[in-house]
């Protein structure tokens, strides 16, 4: 089956055109921190909502000697995931790896691994809406010209509203960020936790959005700071006292899921979101839960 | 008399234009659009100054070319030709405000420039509160603390003599009346040092306007800001500003001391105008 499937398909599905394209947006998306560049997304054989933005992107970069690692939710075994890596391996044949400091190249969904990257990786994230200004400016041309502009006066009112109506800066994740002090952009789908982590990050992040056809970047060593006032900052998601119920972990982004007692009632615990680090410190001697 | 703004040689038009167009349209012809190629020669050749600390009145009737001649020295609406010059009040180095690009615009707009349009909804976000709607000058100059900017907000509240308890309410539930105070308290906001103003009393009930015209004379008389006012009805004009421009199909007619406008003016279309006002 894997046989046929690579002589049926090209060297990462895409063909040498499409790649060309893709690779010259990201130049692009490179050269101008956080400013979203227009690219002909393709049809892919996966549906929209899966991710094909970032996919296409990492079938574009992909090479023969690439390490893979796919993350959905921060799960290597997400159903997506699966599908996503399959997808990848069969038209690749690339090997793949759940341990983050192993991959070349990590495609993921709404994280950013928790062992910190490094230069020589490139981190691959599927973005579900691009434009922060779409909370305050729903026509794109539009939103496009504020960007040019940097026009941003009403998104700061929008910050200052959340603050009114909320009495904090209560935005779970797409949370806006001035890149390089001039675009801003979303951080969509990530949660604030990884938030402060692409900022003056060792890593390039790559962002693709294939209904919406735009693509993005943080180059390594770039500024990313999220919008925020004085008298109320930017704030992740930690919370004092919080631990993995699995890995004894501290200072991780932590996700909840209830687990049944089997006598029709049960618990909320809390683990690690990043499942392969929370592996790894479990398997590892210094851990006793 | 040190000058804050000059205007020299200002053109706007909507179309392309033609051979035929200066010949046909203007004061004379009674028309600003040209029969032949269906141009609006909006505004043609203006000329004036504009003294630090006065208040300029422009007075004409519907389609005169106000809104446009207002909307350039907005820096929301290009020239297509001529130059807006502004001497800023701490230096003497005039600047010309047409060779400005998008984002430097912006800035000294949103620095230096208040606007008040007629209708709220221009000068306005209506999904915010009107808290946030005043706020929005400051969060451009870069305020970036709640508290301070809510104080400063109720301030600019009080001044414009608007409830400060209100500041988180929605505009919609405000009258027009109030709405014209709150998109003066915006206008205030960065302590600009033009104030532009269209029609703002345009569509209120007289004792509302003469309301809302009080509060700009008191305003006036504080802050001795400098206004540029549009007005197609010469009764609110007289009320505030010292000097008048008179427009009539996209060009000045006529330009003079208010009192002597009104006592003795030169065009017949300025005739009209007096004595209808009076
Ligand atoms: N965007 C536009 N496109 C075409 N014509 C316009 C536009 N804006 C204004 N005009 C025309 O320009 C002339 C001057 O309009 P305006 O400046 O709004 O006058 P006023 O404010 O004195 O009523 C009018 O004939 C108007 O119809
Ligand atoms: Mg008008
Ligand atoms: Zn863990
Ligand atoms: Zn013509």
């Amino acid at each position: 089956m894997q046989q046929t499937n690579e002589q049926l398909y090209n060297f990462g599905l895409l063909d040498e055109d499409a790649k060309r394209e893709i690779r010259r947006s990201l130049l692009k998306a490179v050269a101008i921190p956080g400013h979203q560049i227009p690219f002909a997304s393709r049809d892919l054989p996966i549906a929209r909502g899966w991710g094909t933005g970032g996919l296409q992107i990492t079938l574009a970069i992909i090479t023969p000697e690439d390490c893979l690692k796919v993350i959905d939710q921060g799960d290597d075994a997400g159903v997506n995931a699966v599908n996503l890596r399959r997808l990848i391996t069969q038209t690749t044949g690339v090997a793949t790896t759940v341990d983050s400091c192993a991959a070349s190249l990590i495609q993921t969904r709404h994280r950013i691994p928790e062992e910190p990257l490094r230069a020589d990786q490139i981190l691959v994230l599927q973005v579900p809406m691009v434009d922060p200004l779409r909370w305050v400016e729903p026509n794109l041309e539009r939103a496009t010209v504020m960007h040019g502009e940097a026009d941003y006066g009403r998104m700061w009112v929008y910050m200052y509203e959340s603050v009114v109506r909320a009495g904090d800066l209560r935005i779970a994740s797409q949370y806006p960020v001035m890149v390089n002090g001039r675009y801003m952009m979303d951080t969509t789908p990530i949660p604030r936790w990884d938030v402060p982590r692409l900022d003056m990050a060792e890593t390039l992040f790559l962002f693709g959005a294939g209904r919406e056809k735009r693509i993005y970047a943080v180059p390594p060593h770039t500024p990313v700071v999220p919008l925020q006032f004085e008298d109320y900052p930017f704030r992740t998601e930690y919370q004092a006292g919080q631990r993995c119920v699995r890995c004894g972990a501290e200072q991780t982004f932590l996700t909840s899921h209830f687990v049944p007692d089997g006598a029709g009632a049960g618990q909320w615990v809390t683990s690690c979101s990043d499942s392969s680090f929370c592996d790894k410190r479990l398997a590892s001697a210094e851990v006793q839960p | 008399m040190t000058w804050l703004l000059q205007v020299v040689d200002l053109h706007k038009r909507y179309g392309p234009g033609c051979p035929a167009c200066a010949e046909l349209t203007g004061p004379r012809q009674g028309r600003s659009q040209c029969p032949r190629c269906g141009t609006v020669h909006a505004c043609v050749a203006a000329n004036f100054s504009l003294q630090a600390g006065e208040v300029l009145g422009i007075v004409g009737e519907s389609g005169s070319g106000k809104s446009t001649l207002l909307q350039m020295v907005n820096l929301s609406l290009p020239a297509d030709q001529g130059q807006i010059l502004y001497q800023p009040p701490e230096s003497g180095a005039a600047v010309d405000l047409c060779q400005m690009n998008g984002y430097s615009a912006r800035h000294f707009r949103n620095d230096r420039l208040g606007i008040v349009h007629q209708r709220p909804e221009l000068g306005l976000n209506m999904h915010f509160s009107v808290g946030g709607n005043v706020a929005e000058k400051l969060l451009l100059a870069e305020w970036r603390h709640v508290g301070r900017i809510r104080a400063r907000t109720s301030e600019l509240m009080r001044q414009t003599e608007l409830p400060p308890e209100r500041i988180d309410d929605e505009p919609h539930t405000f009258s027009g009346g109030m709405l014209q105070r709150v998109q003066i308290a915006k206008a205030l906001a960065s302590r600009p040092s033009l104030l532009l103003l269209d029609e703002v009393t345009s569509g209120l009930d007289l004792s509302v306007q003469a309301r809302v015209l009080d509060l700009i004379r008191r305003i006036q008389w504080e802050e001795q800001i400098t206004m540029l006012l549009v007005s197609h009805d010469l009764g609110v004009i007289r009320q505030l500003a010292r000097r008048t421009i008179v427009m009539k199909n996209g060009q000045i007619v006529e330009s003079g001391l208010t009192d002597q406008i009104m006592e003795d003016p030169q065009h017949p279309y300025t005739q009209l105008l007096v004595s209808s006002a009076l």
